[in-house]
C-alpha cells in the first residue's frame, strides 16, 4: 500500500508538468482546432530560459518561473502571430504541418544555437525529502504539484470568470458569431497561445528542477504525451486535460513501478485507444452529432 | 393496398424531452404519403427514426417491401437504404467535390460486379462495367432532365438543380420508398412547380411509394393523398387533403392561441 | 481504343524512365550515393502513395504509416536471415504484407469510426505500440535493432516495385472504390444514405495503403541493411505526412513530385547537420504560408485530359475529324 502511494504520489507530480502542457493544447485546439506540434518545444524553451537566467542572474526560483513564463507567452503569440495566423483559412491539414515545422526550426535552432548536448539544470532549490506517513515526498514534489495546482486554479478563474475568459470561450464554441458580438478573435487567439504558452514555460522550469537536466530535443516526447493527456481528457475541455495529464502522468508511473518501464510508453496508447473506442472524443469530451 | 411501411408508437426522447410521442402510422404501396406540422413538431426526429438515421427510444418500425415484414427499429441507416428505403435532406447533401454524373455513380457503388483484382487490373470485366454503369447513367439521367449538366461540379448548380441531383441520386439506388424533407424549401414558385411534378413521376413512372415532409401546402394538398399531422412529437390528424383542412385541432395547431382565443 | 492508348504512354514512360537510369548509372553519372538517394525517393513514393489513398481518397488523418513499414521491414528481416535468396525475399514481403493486413484490421475496425484528430491520434498510438512491441521482442533482437541483412534488393526491385503499388493505388482510385470513399470523405451521412457502408471502404483503403507500407518496409530492410525500432517513430510517419501534405493532399502527382524534390533537398543539405533540419523546417514553413493547399493542389497529370484536349483542338481545326 506504501509502495502504491509512494508511486501515486511521484505519478502526480509528473502528471502535474503533463496537465500543464495539456492545458495548452487543449486551449489552443478547442479555440482554432489545430494540434500545435510547436507546444512541447515551447516548454523546452521555458526550461532553457530558467537554464539561462539562474545561471547568469542567479535569480530565485519564482523570479525564474515568473519570467520564463512571460517569455514563453510572448513566443508563442509571436509564433501565432508569424506561422498560424496567415493560414486562418486554410486546410487544417496545412496548419499542422507549419506546426510541425515550427517545432523543427525551435528545435534545431535551438541545437544550432546552445549545442544538442544535455546540460544540467541549475539546482536552486535544496532538495531535501519529507517523510509522510510512511511516503517519502521531495520538495521540489510539493514545489510542482502547488505550483501546478495554483496554475490551474489561475486558468479556471481566467477563463470562467474574465472578460477575455468569456471571449475565449465564445471563440472557441462559433469564431463567426463571436466576431459579430465585436469580439476581435485574432486578439483572443493571441491571447489563448499566450496563455497556453505560458503554462507550458513554467512546466519547462518544473521539470528542470524535477530531473535536472534539458536539452534541445526534450519537448518532444512530453509533448506528444501531453496531447495523448488533453485527448484522453476530452480535446477542448480545460479540467479534461487536468484529468487527463494526471491520468498518464499516474499510468506511466505506476507501469514503471510493476517493472514493466519497456512498455509504460504502449501501455499510455493503449489506454488512449481503449477510452476512445468506449467514449470517442475523451472523458469530458462533449460529442458533436451531426445534426440531419 | 398492402402497407409498406409501419410505425407502431413511435418515441423519440432525447434526455428529458419527449420530441415524439407514440405516433403510429402505416403507409401504403404506391402512395404519395406526407408528413405537416408547425416547426418543432418533431417531423424531421420521427423521419430520422424510420430512415435509421437515429433509431427509436421505444416503438416499432415495420418494413414489407414484399410481402413479409421485416422490423428495422434499429436497422442502421446504411442498411436500411440497401433494403429499399432511400431519404433525401432537409438541407441538400450532395457531394459537393463530384460531378453530376459522379453523383449519380455513387449511388450504384453495390450494383458493380467486378472484383478488386478487375480494378487493379484494368481487365476488360472492369471496363465493361464502367461503360455499363456509364451507360446506366447517361440514360437514367436524361429521365431528370439532367444529362445537359452531368460533367458540372455539383457546388456549381442552381439550388432547385442541386434539389433535382439529390433526388435522382437517392431513385438510383432503386428503392421501394423514398423520404423527401423539405424537398421544396426555398424554391421560387416555379421550381416548385416542376418538383411537383418530378414528384408525381416518382409514384407514377418509378412505381415508387413517397414520403415528404413539406411546408408549402400547396404541394401537399395537391399531391399528397393521405397526410399525417404533427404537433407537439403528437400525431393530431391524418387523412386526406380535405379532411385535414376541415380538421380544427389542426387548425388550432397551425393558428394557435390567437385562433384559439378568437374562437372564445 | 483511347484507354488502351493512354495505357501504352504510361507503359511507354515507365519503360523510358527505367532504361534512363539504367543508362545513366552505366555511364557513371549516378553513383552510389545518388543511387541511394533514388531508391529513398522510391520507398517514400510507396509509403506516400498509399498514405495518400488513405488521407486524400479515403479522408482517415492516419499518423502511424510507419508501423506498418516497420512490420514489413522486420518480417523481411527475420525470413530472409534464414532464407537469404531472392525468393525469400519476395516470400517475405508477401508474409509482411500479410501481417501488416492482420495490424491493419485489428486497429482499423474499431478507432475507424472515430474522427479527424481522433483517429490521428488513435493510429499514432497502434503504431507507437506496434514498435514498443519490437523493441522488446527477442526475435527483432529489441532496441539493438537487426543488422547485416543480406542485400537483396537494387535499384531495379525498388523502380519495379514503385511502379506496381502506385498502379495499383491509382487504379483502386478511379474506381467505383475511389468514389464510394471520396463520396464518404465529402459527406459521410448522405454517402450512407445511399446504401454506402463507410467502415467497409474506409477499411478497405487503410488496408491496401498499409499493405504497400509494408512492402516499402520489405525494401527499405533488404536496401538499407540494418533497421532499428527507432526508424519507424512518430517522427518517421510525420515526415511521411509532409510528403503528403506538401504534394497536395488527394494529388498522387503531387506526391510523386513532393518526395522527389524532399529526397534531393535532404541529400544536397546532409553534410550541414543541425543547419540541415533548420533550414528545412523554413522551406516547409513557407511552402504551407504560400501553396496551402500543397504544390500541386488537386491537380492529377492525366494522359486521357491532354489527349481529349488535343482532339478537340484537332476536332476544331477540322470539324469532321475522326474520334479514334
Amino acid at each position: 500500500m506504501d509502495v502504491f502511494l509512494q508511486q501515486l504520489v511521484n505519478g502526480l507530480s509528473l502528471g502535474s508538468i503533463y496537465a500543464l502542457l495539456a492545458l495548452g493544447y487543449t486551449m489552443v485546439y478547442g479555440i482554432i482546432k489545430l494540434i500545435n506540434f510547436a507546444h512541447g518545444d515551447i516548454y523546452m524553451i521555458g526550461a532553457f530560459w530558467g537554464y539561462y537566467i539562474i545561471n547568469t542572474y542567479h535569480v530565485d526560483f519564482f523570479v525564474a518561473l515568473v519570467s520564463a513564463m512571460v517569455v514563453t507567452a510572448i513566443l508563442g503569440m509571436v509564433i501565432e502571430f508569424l506561422a498560424y495566423r496567415p493560414l486562418r483559412k486554410a486546410p487544417r491539414i496545412t496548419a499542422l504541418i507549419t506546426a510541425i515545422g515550427v517545432s523543427y526550426f525551435l528545435e534545431n535552432g535551438m541545437s544550432l544555437l546552445f549545442g544538442a548536448n544535455t546540460r544540467d539544470f541549475p539546482q536552486i532549490i535544496t532538495h531535501k525529502t519529507l517523510t509522510f506517513m510512511g511516503i517519502e515526498i521531495s520538495n521540489i514534489q510539493v514545489l510542482i504539484l502547488c505550483t501546478s495546482i495554483f496554475l490551474m486554479i489561475v486558468l479556471q478563474i481566467i477563463v470562467k470568470k474574465t472578460k477575455m475568459g468569456i471571449a475565449m470561450r465564445a471563440v472557441a464554441i462559433d469564431p463567426d458569431a463571436a466576431e459579430l458580438m465585436g469580439i476581435n478573435s485574432n486578439h483572443v487567439i493571441s491571447f489563448t497561445f499566450g496563455l497556453g504558452s505560458a503554462l507550458a514555460g513554467a512546466a519547462g522550469v518544473l521539470i528542470g528542477l524535477y530531473y535536472n537536466s534539458i536539452d534541445p530535443m526534450m519537448g518532444m516526447v512530453p509533448g506528444i504525451k501531453a496531447f495523448v493527456a488533453a485527448v484522453v481528457g476530452g480535446i477542448g475541455s480545460i479540467p479534461g486535460a487536468a484529468i487527463g495529464g494526471f491520468v498518464i502522468g499516474t499510468l506511466e508511473t505506476l507501469i514503471q513501478a510493476v517493472g514493466l518501464s519497456a512498455y509504460k510508453d504502449a501501455a499510455v496508447y493503449i489506454v488512449l485507444i481503449l477510452i476512445l473506442i468506449v467514449l470517442p472524443t475523451g472523458l469530458l469530451g462533449k460529442s458533436a452529432k451531426e445534426k440531419v | 393496398m398492402t402497407k409498406i411501411l409501419i410505425a407502431q408508437d413511435v418515441s423519440k426522447v432525447f434526455g428529458g424531452l419527449t420530441a415524439v410521442e407514440k405516433v403510429n402510422i402505416s403507409i401504403e404501396k404506391g402512395q404519395i404519403a406526407a408528413l405537416i406540422g408547425p416547426n418543432g413538431a418533431g417531423k424531421t426526429t420521427f423521419f430520422n427514426a424510420l430512415t435509421g438515421v437515429a433509431p427509436a427510444t421505444t416503438g416499432k418500425v415495420l418494413f414489407n417491401p414484399n410481402g413479409t415484414e421485416i422490423d428495422i427499429t434499429k436497422t442502421g441507416p446504411g442498411k436500411i437504404a440497401k433494403m429499399g428505403i432511400v431519404r433525401t435532406f432537409q438541407n441538400i447533401r450532395l457531394f459537393d467535390q463530384m460531378t453530376v454524373s459522379e453523383n449519380i455513380k455513387i449511388a450504384l457503388t453495390k450494383n458493380y460486379r467486378e472484383s478488386f483484382l478487375d480494378t487493379i487490373l484494368r481487365t476488360p470485366k472492369f471496363m465493361k462495367e464502367e461503360e455499363r454503369v456509364e451507360d446506366w447513367t447517361n440514360d437514367f439521367l436524361k429521365k431528370f432532365d439532367l444529362y445537359d449538366v452531368k460533367d458540372v461540379q455539383a457546388t456549381n448548380l442552381a439550388y432547385g438543380m442541386q434539389r433535382r441531383v439529390e433526388i435522382a441520386r437517392a431513385v438510383a439506388t432503386e428503392p421501394k420508398v423514398i423520404f423527401l424533407d423539405e424537398p421544396a424549401a426555398g424554391m421560387n414558385p416555379e421550381e416548385t412547380n416542376e418538383l411537383s411534378k418530378l414528384i408525381k413521376r416518382l409514384q407514377t413512372e418509378f412505381g415508387l411509394t413517397v414520403v415528404l415532409i413539406e411546408h408549402d401546402m400547396s404541394l401537399v394538398m395537391n399531391l399528397a393523398e393521405k397526410i399525417y399531422v404533427l404537433n407537439h412529437g403528437k400525431l393530431i390528424a391524418e387523412g386526406s387533403a380535405a379532411d385535414i383542412q376541415a380538421d380544427d385541432a389542426v387548425i388550432e395547431a397551425y393558428l394557435g392561441g390567437e385562433h384559439h382565443v378568437k374562437s372564445r | 481504343m483511347k484507354n488502351l492508348k493512354i495505357r501504352g504512354v504510361w507503359l511507354v514512360l515507365m519503360i523510358a524512365g527505367f532504361y534512363l537510369i539504367n543508362f545513366l548509372v552505366g555511364a557513371g553519372v549516378i553513383d552510389s550515393f545518388i543511387e541511394n538517394m533514388i531508391v529513398t525517393i522510391g520507398i517514400n513514393i510507396i509509403l506516400a502513395v498509399g498514405l495518400n489513398l488513405i488521407i486524400g481518397y479515403a479522408g482517415q488523418f492516419s499518423l502511424g504509416h510507419a508501423g506498418f513499414m516497420a512490420i514489413g521491414a522486420y518480417t523481411t528481416a527475420i525470413i530472409v536471415a534464414k532464407l537469404p535468396t531472392t525468393i525469400g525475399f519476395y516470400v517475405s514481403i508477401f508474409a509482411g504484407i500479410a501481417i501488416a493486413v492482420l495490424f491493419a484490421l485489428i486497429i482499423g475496425i474499431p478507432t475507424l469510426r472515430l474522427r479527424g484528430d481522433y483517429l490521428a491520434i488513435a493510429t499514432m498510438g497502434a503504431a507507437e505500440i506496434i514498435r514498443v512491441i519490437i523493441n522488446n521482442l527477442k526475435i527483432t533482437n529489441g532496441a539493438a535493432g537487426m543488422f547485416n541483412i543480406p542485400n537483396l534488393a537494387s535499384w531495379p526491385t525498388v523502380y519495379i516495385l514503385v511502379c506496381v503499388t502506385t498502379i495499383i493505388i491509382v487504379n483502386f482510385s478511379r474506381s467505383r472504390a475511389g468514389r464510394a470513399l471520396q463520396a464518404i470523405r465529402d459527406d459521410e451521412i448522405a454517402a450512407e444514405s445511399v446504401g454506402i457502408t463507410p467502415l467497409k471502404w474506409k477499411l478497405a483503403a487503410f488496408v491496401l495503403g498499409t499493405a504497400t507500407a509494408s512492402v516499402a518496409g520489405s525494401l527499405h530492410a533488404v536496401y538499407i541493411q540494418t533497421i532499428t525500432p527507432g526508424d519507424f517513430g512518430i517522427m518517421s510517419s510525420v515526415s511521411l505526412l509532409i510528403i503528403v501534405v506538401m504534394g497536395g493532399v488527394g494529388s498522387y502527382t503531387g506526391t510523386v513530385v513532393a518526395a522527389v524534390i524532399l529526397g534531393v533537398l535532404d541529400t544536397a543539405l546532409q553534410s550541414l547537420g543541425a543547419l540541415r533540419m533548420l533550414i528545412y523546417a523554413v522551406i516547409l514553413i513557407l511552402i504551407m504560408m504560400f501553396k496551402p493547399s500543397g504544390l500541386l493542389g488537386h491537380y492529377e497529370l492525366s494522359f486521357t485530359k491532354i489527349w481529349d484536349k488535343i482532339s478537340s483542338r484537332s476536332n476544331k481545326i477540322n470539324p469532321k475529324g475522326e474520334q479514334s
